[in-house]
């Protein structure tokens, strides 16, 4: 019996439709893989970010508790040394009742004691602001934004429409948004040249958001440098810290604008 | 119904990639820009093929010889691209050896019947240029997904074509014999398949905005 031959047009439909089945499968498991492996680095990614993240937090948290150490050495101290300087000379009594020269000498030590006090305690305050462990982020601004007005460098406009979500807020993120803010007032007066600025606290929802503007120039066209500069690197490191995001609009020659959002759990 | 798919939806499919690249043309980069005029010319190329055969019933076979060294011509430009120096220096060369080796299996053989030997080779050479880039692209230290990359759809739609088509390239010269249903029923598939490649150049195109082109060069 005679074998029938093959059907070559048959085995080329059977060796394409094969060949498609390998070349599919390939592309899948390729695709498969890749994707796989994109998860793996994300992952791997997300971990690096929250150690990153927990470093800066550990290092912030170190920073806040050194500041308030020095602080209070400082108020503490030399804050009371110097009190008691002031007062050894009021009751130094010279041999001479009408001796004007120690007069002279007296009041001038006194002013000049004076004012070493007042420094230390505004550099103290500065360091680790008492009000805002005991009254409150809101205080702590207020009287921080009360002594620049008072400096007649600038002046603050405080708003506040979230005092219920405030109450919420705790510690370290007060300390992180006053610290912030502290950034931002800073860098108006040093560099932006503006005569006003504005603060606005406002509830949305659970989120806390904060507006910031001043009258200023704004900032200067290659903002990429600016935002790389030390101050604007503290403020994102310190907001991310808390999980807060900022968003900053350049209107040059219209002044600065940043909203600071948290939201409070 | 099968002669409709054959003569008329497939090759209008051609206008998928090609409408999916010119609505975004700014976006394409040197590579894409390649196969979107691979794409076109090889609709034109299967427009005057169908002209020739069904309106003036003559043989078209010279019109499958021109279109054997472009396809392979663009598409070695194609995987270019993505070469860093010893591999655009292997390509060049592979360029020049296989329109020389074309050249002299048409002397011998004659413009009546398929080069079906440097056709299957082209094909060959075409699947080692989608597999090295899909290891290069599987290599790449990205942060997308597979799907977000138009060329990895691009170098699929290649690879399905050409791996599918390879037997059929092989044998195409028993086809000439062959009867009327076996050859539509061939045809059928290949178009499918081609149709296939249409779809994922078009996708390819659609995600070329998030694909930044990689070079070793």
């Amino acid at each position: 019996m005679q074998n029938a031959p093959d059907n070559i047009y048959i085995l080329v439909i059977l060796g394409m439709s094969g060949t498609f089945l390998l070349v599919t499968s390939f592309i899948l498991f390729s695709i498969r893989n890749q994707n796989k492996l994109l998860k793996q680095r994300q992952q791997f990614q997300q971990a690096e970010i929250a150690h990153q993240k927990s470093l800066l937090h550990a290092i912030i948290e170190s920073q806040e508790a050194e500041r308030k150490r020095i602080g209070q050495d400082l108020h503490d101290d030399v804050g009371t040394s110097l009190s008691g300087l002031r007062l050894m000379i009021e009751m130094f009594k010279p041999v001479t009742d009408s001796d004007e020269n120690y007069d002279s000498f007296a009041t001038s030590s006194k002013s000049v004691i004076d004012k070493i006090v007042k420094d230390v305690r505004n550099i103290s305050h500065n360091l680790s602001p008492t009000t805002l462990r005991y009254y409150g982020l809101v205080a702590a601004i207020t009287e921080h934004c009360t002594i620049i007005n008072q400096s007649g460098k600038l002046e603050v406009t405080l708003i506040n429409e979230a005092d219920q979500l405030l109450q919420k807020l705790e510690l370290p993120a007060a300390t992180a948004i006053y610290r912030v803010l502290e950034e931002l007032l800073n860098n108006t007066i040093k560099h932006s040249g503006a005569s006003k600025a504005n603060i606005h606290f406002l509830g949305k929802g659970n989120a806390l958001s904060i507006d910031y503007n001043d009258n200023g120039k704004g900032l200067q066209p290659g903002t990429e440098k600016v935002m790389s500069g030390m101050g604007l690197q503290n403020i994102e490191s310190r907001l991310l810290n808390i999980n807060a995001t900022f968003l900053t609009a350049s209107y040059s020659g219209k002044g600065f604008h940043t909203n600071i959002n948290y939201p409070i759990i | 119904m099968l002669l409709f798919y054959i003569n008329y939806i497939v090759p209008l499919s051609v206008l998928i990639p090609l409408v999916t690249a010119l609505i975004n043309f700014k976006y394409l980069s040197k590579p894409f820009k390649i196969i979107f005029w691979f794409v076109l010319l090889s609709g034109v190329i299967n427009l005057i093929c169908i002209i020739l055969l069904e309106v003036l019933h003559k043989q078209n076979i010279i019109i499958y010889h021109i279109d054997n060294i472009f396809e392979f011509v663009v598409l070695s430009a194609f995987y270019y691209c993505f070469q860093n120096n010893t591999g655009r220096k292997a390509i060049s060369w592979i360029l020049v050896i296989f329109i020389i080796l074309y050249i002299v299996e048409l002397y011998f053989k004659g413009l009546s019947v398929n080069n079906t030997y440097t056709h299957s080779l082209s094909a060959v050479i075409i699947i080692a240029y989608c597999i090295q880039l899909t290891f290069k692209q599987s290599e790449k230290d990205d942060k997308i997904n597979w799907g977000d990359d138009g060329i990895n759809w691009i170098n699929t739609g290649i690879l399905i074509y050409f791996s599918s088509g390879l037997f059929m390239f092989m044998s195409a010269n028993y086809f000439l014999t062959a009867s009327q249903f076996m050859i539509r029923l061939i045809w059928t598939i290949h178009d499918t398949i081609l149709f296939l490649q249409y779809v994922l150049f078009a996708i390819g195109f659609y995600k070329c905005k998030t694909h930044p082109t990689i070079s070793t060069y």
